[in-house]
């Protein structure tokens, strides 16, 4: 059965227990995956997969219960399942279902443009980007990771106001990261590209950064620990950006998880900064038209010259704060509930080039990799401690390669301190949803080291 | 799944030229709620099922999944990989399974899904209750409950037919200690692979304060220094750093590459003579356990470094033929839509002669790490990070402050010869790791260990 019939005998069963307000999600993912090493294939992935759904609202309490399965058995037993889960919920805080109408019609979903490509041409384009990275540097040993990937997911979604969409979204890129070895010291580099459009895909560019990345941190050293100056790459910055989107949740801080709570219109970072969260953002793949409660998504400043000027809402959290849902409730799978996300992060750049900010800021450090995260940051207060690396900058020139430091600091103090934005915007390396900064000149962090 | 369509299955992918084919089927029912600050927010639960079909030839292996488990689809996938395989047709495929029995060393008393929810509800109850009586300085808490039933079966063209289940559970709570401005948070996240039970095994509420009296701790602490200095680790999460530092680069994933610093230095020493550390996937009930790996292989106790020798990898079957050498039963996967590959299951440093006081009492001055957090490693440079949830400075052989915020850092293989002390109080923790073939369920443990200099992330 499919889909569309599934959600109708679903939908019978709803409405024959009584249940008031639901809805069905249902994505389905299709995926392509494939790597190489040493020329040859080393995995290769051709999936397909799909589930629904069910939430079941009463009472403002929402139960949820989910399958891959359609058919008669699962229609009915999702739907006493999610009836049983809501009679246990507790919380004072009301549920609702979406009302407004989403309108998909002038929306332009993903063109399928990576589908298109032949199977052999995907594998051999990952064999030249391995091929051309081994090439570039002699000291470059191995390519441990060359990866061509793409997928694309259709969301289905249906609610008992007849609410509802279709859309479909994804793309494709490639990633590497390789090994260079000067006999002493092993250091690795990596870098990626995602896009909707095969074509913005260039191989020459991504092997000679993956290759650079690699070769530019070989001898490196650690520094005395302090305090230092320091231009923080786009994809570091974005990476720890990633402690900004847990604060601007509003269920973060309507939990009281978040330091920003009742912050709304107050400066809280440096006035130098913008930050908009976008529906479309050219060549994301994150773009979407509606989020996953049946709300459109839309464009918002989140930050506009320092001031914060919204939380990011579901339905829920909405109600609770008397303001409009947002769009920014999504499911990343129908085994999950709704989390609060963005969808295209857009920190508005400045005008500097990467050696403009080097030269302004004469000398202190640009780091170029943050590692730890997930467990050396902490999304409630702020507060990180990253291993970190990159290079020495004296006389506004890059002096040598650094290892085996560590960046500590509070998310927004280091925000408060951006002295110069930068005006080489890219794509940060984030799982969940879009993230473009560019790299940014910061008048001073902590810095470990063991020198 | 019919008996017919799995060997038909396995045919298409043989006969496509493939040495070895195999088929993984798996259902699962999850069960997970959410609390905060008392009461219950989410309640969520369902099934999933899906299929795994691989084909290897040579060194290559091409893998396709789906949750259509028509026989169209399936046979379908199977076509598929046969077309990638690009290798020359196997004219006569013969194909012979023979279900194997296999040991349950994880027998379960109260099954997950038999329990009314509203028992589980309980559980999260008394987590919450303890965590908010501990302090007044607990502004926030949060409980997760977690339970998961997978049943599975593999079979594959050399004949293997197997099934198994596991059942997994997991209580994960989280507090949050306020003071003006500031906030810090503390951890528990106890978990087995047992049922209901499992709550009948420890005091669920008096967990809930060690989380609240985490947070309170660090909330109350200053900054950690920053620079070289001896490192006392705590043992259970602790055995986070061998995990990191050594564990990851002895997978097969990155050996067979050449892209582990670990890659050639079997029978070499590694680390200092007093480490010795196992994978032991056969603890009864234990979270990382499981009768077979995810490829039906019988799982076994790896001995992985004995007096500072390295003894073994961990290795699946496509890293078995990668390296020419026999599975270690590590093949691991998240669920259906993962290719297996080698994954840690229980791992941890073994005891030494040491009482943890003593490693203490012995050491004028470090920093004493009583709680990890996570951490990561790359494996190519060794290169790790992790941080400390719970930290204090060791001053004249005594603890004195705690100190918070606190990262450390450092290469896998300097790490491991710079562990100097050994205590004798081996103990492990649950964890999830995440890499290539998903996100795991997997046990860290160590004994206390002192580390003579390692870089600390801090503050002045």
């Amino acid at each position: 059965m499919n889909i569309k019939e599934f959600k109708k005998l679903v939908f019978k069963n709803a409405n024959k227990k009584g249940i008031e307000n639901f809805e069905l999600f249902h994505i389905s993912s299709h995926e392509f995956e494939c790597s190489i090493n040493k020329g040859e294939i080393q995995s290769y992935k051709d999936a397909e997969n799909g589930g629904a759904s069910f939430k079941a609202v009463k009472n403002g309490k929402a139960g949820y219960s989910y399958t891959e399965d359609y058919n008669e058995n699962e229609a009915l037993r999702i739907v006493v399942d999610a009836l049983e889960n809501l009679q246990l919920i507790d919380s004072d805080d009301v549920d609702v279902i979406s009302t407004s109408t989403v309108a998909v019609k002038d929306w332009k979903d993903y063109d399928m443009a990576f589908d298109e490509i032949a199977t052999n041409k995907k594998i051999a384009d990952t064999k030249l980007l391995e091929e051309k990275i081994l090439k570039k540097d002699n000291r470059i040993i191995m390519v441990p990771y060359c990866f061509y990937n793409d997928m694309y997911n259709e969301v289905f979604f249906a609610n008992s106001n007849e609410v509802e969409y279709t859309y479909k979204n994804g793309g494709g890129g490639m990633y590497a990261g390789a090994m260079a070895s000067n006999g002493k010291q092993n250091k690795f580099g990596m870098d990626f590209c995602f896009t909707t459009d095969p074509k913005k895909i260039d191989i020459d560019r991504l092997s000679d950064s993956v290759a650079e990345k690699a070769v530019g941190l070989l001898d490196a050293k650690s520094i005395k620990s302090g305090k230092y100056q320091i231009v923080l790459n786009y994809n570091v910055l974005g990476n720890i950006l990633g402690l900004l989107v847990q604060m601007i949740s509003a269920e973060n801080v309507q939990k009281g998880f978040s330091l920003l709570k009742n912050k709304l219109g107050e400066k809280i970072v440096s006035e130098k900064i913008t930050i908009m969260d976008k529906r479309y953002y050219p060549d994301s793949i994150f773009n979407c038209p509606a989020d996953s409660q049946g709300i459109a998504t839309k464009d918002k400043a989140i930050i506009s010259n320092g001031v914060l000027n919204t939380y990011l809402h579901s339905l829920k959290t909405a109600l609770k704060d008397g303001v409009s849902p947002t769009g920014n409730a999504f499911r990343s799978s129908y085994k999950g509930i709704e989390s609060i996300m963005p969808i295209n992060i857009d920190f508005q750049d400045g005008e500097m080039t990467l050696e403009e900010l080097f030269k302004s800021m004469k000398s202190g450090l640009y780091i170029t990799g943050v590692q730890g995260m997930h467990s050396g940051a902490n999304p409630v207060s702020g507060e990180f401690s990253l291993s970190a690396e990159g290079f020495k900058i004296e006389e506004g020139k890059k002096a040598y390669p650094i290892e085996q430091i560590t960046l500590s600091g509070n998310l927004l103090k280091m925000l408060q301190n951006i002295q110069e934005i930068g005006s080489d915007k890219q794509m940060s390396m984030v799982m969940s949803h879009g993230m473009y900064v560019p790299s940014v000149l910061i008048k001073e962090m902590d810095i470990a080291g063991n020198e | 799944m019919k008996r017919k369509l799995i060997e038909k299955a396995l045919t298409i992918i043989r006969a496509g030229g493939a040495d070895f084919a195999e088929l993984f089927l798996e259902q699962r029912t999850g069960h997970n709620m959410e609390m905060n600050n008392g009461k219950l927010e989410t309640v969520n639960s369902g099934l999933t099922h899906g299929i795994g079909l691989r084909g290897i030839a040579g060194k290559k292996a091409i893998y396709a999944y789906t949750n259509d488990l028509s026989e169209d689809s399936v046979i379908k996938a199977s076509k598929r990989i046969a077309q990638a395989i690009e290798e020359k047709n196997n004219q006569d495929v013969e194909l012979n399974l023979i279900k194997t029995k296999k040991k349950n060393i994880s027998p379960i008393l109260l099954f997950p899904d038999q329990i009314k929810k509203d028992e589980k509800y309980h559980v999260m109850k008394l987590a919450n209750e303890g965590a908010s009586s501990y302090s007044d300085q607990i502004s926030e808490i949060k409980v997760n409950y977690f339970d998961y039933r997978q049943n599975i079966l593999i079979a594959n063209s050399e004949g293997l037919l197997v099934e198994d289940e596991r059942i997994r559970t997991r209580l994960m709570i989280f507090a949050v200690a306020t003071k003006g401005h500031e906030k810090e948070t503390g951890f528990v996240g106890p978990g087995a692979g047992m049922g209901f039970e499992f709550y009948n095994t420890f005091d669920v509420k008096e967990m809930g304060k060690e989380a609240a009296r985490i947070a309170v701790k660090m909330i109350n602490a200053e900054f950690a220094p920053a620079g070289m200095m001896p490192v006392i680790i705590a043992n259970k999460f602790g055995g986070v750093i061998f995990h990191e530092a050594c564990g990851h680069a002895l997978e097969a994933t990155s050996v067979a590459k050449g892209a582990s610093v670990f890659a050639d230095k079997l029978g070499q020493q590694i680390a200092n003579e007093c480490v010795s550390a196992v994978d032991d996937a056969t603890i009864p009930n234990a979270w990382g356990s499981a009768n077979i790996d995810d490829e039906g292989f019988p799982t076994q106790r790896t001995l992985l470094i004995e007096n500072g020798i390295l003894k073994s990898f961990l290795i699946d079957k496509l890293g078995g033929i990668r390296m020419n050498l026999p599975s270690t039963g590590s093949g691991r996967r998240q669920n259906y839509t993962y290719a297996p590959t080698s994954r840690m299951s229980n791992t941890f440093i073994l005891p030494g002669d040491f009482l943890p006081e003593e490693i203490i009492a012995n050491t004028p001055k470090a920093l004493y790490a009583k709680k990890m957090g996570g951490g990561s490693v790359n494996p190519s440079t060794g290169e790790f990070n992790f941080s400390v949830r719970e930290g204090y400075m060791v001053e004249n052989g005594k603890i004195t402050k705690p100190v918070k915020g606190a990262t450390l850092i450092g290469k896998g293989f300097e790490i491991l010869k710079k562990i100097d002390m050994i205590g004798n109080d081996l103990e492990r923790d649950q964890g999830m790791c995440g890499s290539l073939s998903g996100s795991i369920p997997a046990d860290v443990g160590q004994p206390t260990i002192r580390v003579s200099e390692l870089l600390v992330g801090g503050r002045s």
